[in-house]
């Protein structure tokens, strides 16, 4: 069994992970607050029953559950994203924007982006998350969320298009083409 | 159908590719052949486009810090955490220590009544008092694993000694039978802790 510095520590390295997790599920910055202290609370009484190996499945799994049970129970979709929301983001993003004006439409589209991923329906938006903001590979989500290689593959494909079709009518990207006409189509500019 | 031509069947047949190009997992044959479709199919192109776009975007959203006050709370929470003890414990061996406890506070007298003690009676009372007292002390220390050992030598079997010195066999078979309860309700994990 690991010791309660040994817990101490692991929940200090994990609970960046587990915050920005939180943060783009529920939309909300105080949310994510409660949602990150509820999942690192849940892990220490249950460090015991955790094999060292399976720790950060272990946390995503829980986190994501915690989120959706708060989803659930403040009755509400992470709607409220909005100005609060881009605040963290704004922070973190600060020291790379290369300019005011670029710093702004910047954070204006990321915020777009985050409440369009907010807004995504599960299992799709803890894949996006967990694949494209956390980096992990379909093996480490099959594992965190159970769910079968295929299914994980499957769901985050649809979950690129979904969002890809939500972001369509946002001001700050560029409209895609509807892609499934019934008709022939003629290119002239090739790429690739 | 020229080159430059493309149909909206052959472009269903492609989905797939799209999203394993996409993925970064395309290669050889099927990479080639999506690489001939895209060259005749802007529309395509514009989904691929979008598609790593949105990925490209996603993976630029920043890593967020988590506040420190957010692991103090954790901290704070779990300190103040008492409830495990029990389960730690197992609820029976919690509540036979107290009904033993609770026999040396009700009948005092057997232990010294005027006829009974014996040179080495009030020593063992103490040492029962004193078991009483390390049960306490275990109980108040939420972070800390108690083992059936613990109960065993630090109380069950100091009580026994003491109820036997004094004649009152019926209370030293409860205190064995206090023993074998804690055995029970001993779990795995708890002796893992111990």
């Amino acid at each position: 069994m690991a010791s309660s510095q040994a817990i101490d520590r692991q929940i200090d390295q994990q609970r960046h992970r587990v915050f920005t997790l939180a943060y783009y599920t529920l939309g909300s910055h105080q949310d994510a607050e409660d949602a990150t202290q509820e999942t690192l609370l849940r892990y220490w009484r249950n460090a015991s029953r955790v094999a060292p190996d399976r720790v950060e499945g272990w946390l995503v799994r829980t986190t994501t559950n915690v989120c959706l049970d708060l989803i659930r129970k403040r009755k509400r979709s992470p709607e409220t994203f909005g100005n609060e929301a881009s605040e963290a983001t704004l922070q973190a993003a600060a020291s790379s924007s290369p300019g005011p004006s670029d710093r702004a439409v910047s954070a204006e589209s990321r915020q777009q982006l985050e409440r369009k991923l907010a807004e995504l329906k599960e299992p799709f938006r803890s894949l996006l998350i967990l694949r494209e903001v956390q980096g992990m590979t379909y093996d480490q989500i099959a594992d965190a969320l159970e769910l079968p290689l295929t299914s994980v593959r499957v769901y985050l494909h649809r979950g690129r298009r979904l969002l890809a079709q939500q972001l369509e009518a946002s001001p700050h990207c560029s409209p895609t083409p509807e892609h499934h006409t019934p008709k022939k189509i003629s290119t002239g500019g090739v790429r690739r | 159908m020229t080159p430059h031509e493309t149909s909206v069947v052959d472009c269903d047949a492609y989905m797939d590719a799209i999203d394993q190009l996409i993925d970064g997992e395309l290669a050889g044959p099927a990479l080639e052949a999506l690489e001939n479709h895209l060259a005749s199919c802007p529309l395509c192109v514009a989904l691929v486009d979008r598609l790593f776009a949105i990925s490209n975007d996603l993976h630029a959203l920043p890593q967020l810090t988590c506040p420190d006050r957010v692991i103090e709370a954790v901290r704070t929470h779990h300190r103040s955490d008492r409830a495990p003890i029990a389960a730690r414990m197992g609820y029976a061996a919690i509540c036979l220590a107290a009904a033993a406890a609770l026999a040396l506070v009700l009948f005092p007298w057997q232990l010294t009544a005027p006829n009974q003690p014996e040179p080495s009676s009030s020593a063992q009372l103490a040492e029962a008092r004193q078991a009483i007292a390390k049960l306490s002390a275990t109980l108040a220390q939420s972070d800390t694993a108690v083992g059936q050992e613990t109960l065993r030598r630090g109380l069950v079997e100091p009580l026994g000694r003491a109820f036997s010195v004094v004649g009152k066999t019926k209370l030293g078979k409860w205190s064995a039978a206090m023993g074998v309860l804690i055995d029970a309700s001993s779990t795995p994990e708890q002796s893992k802790d111990s």
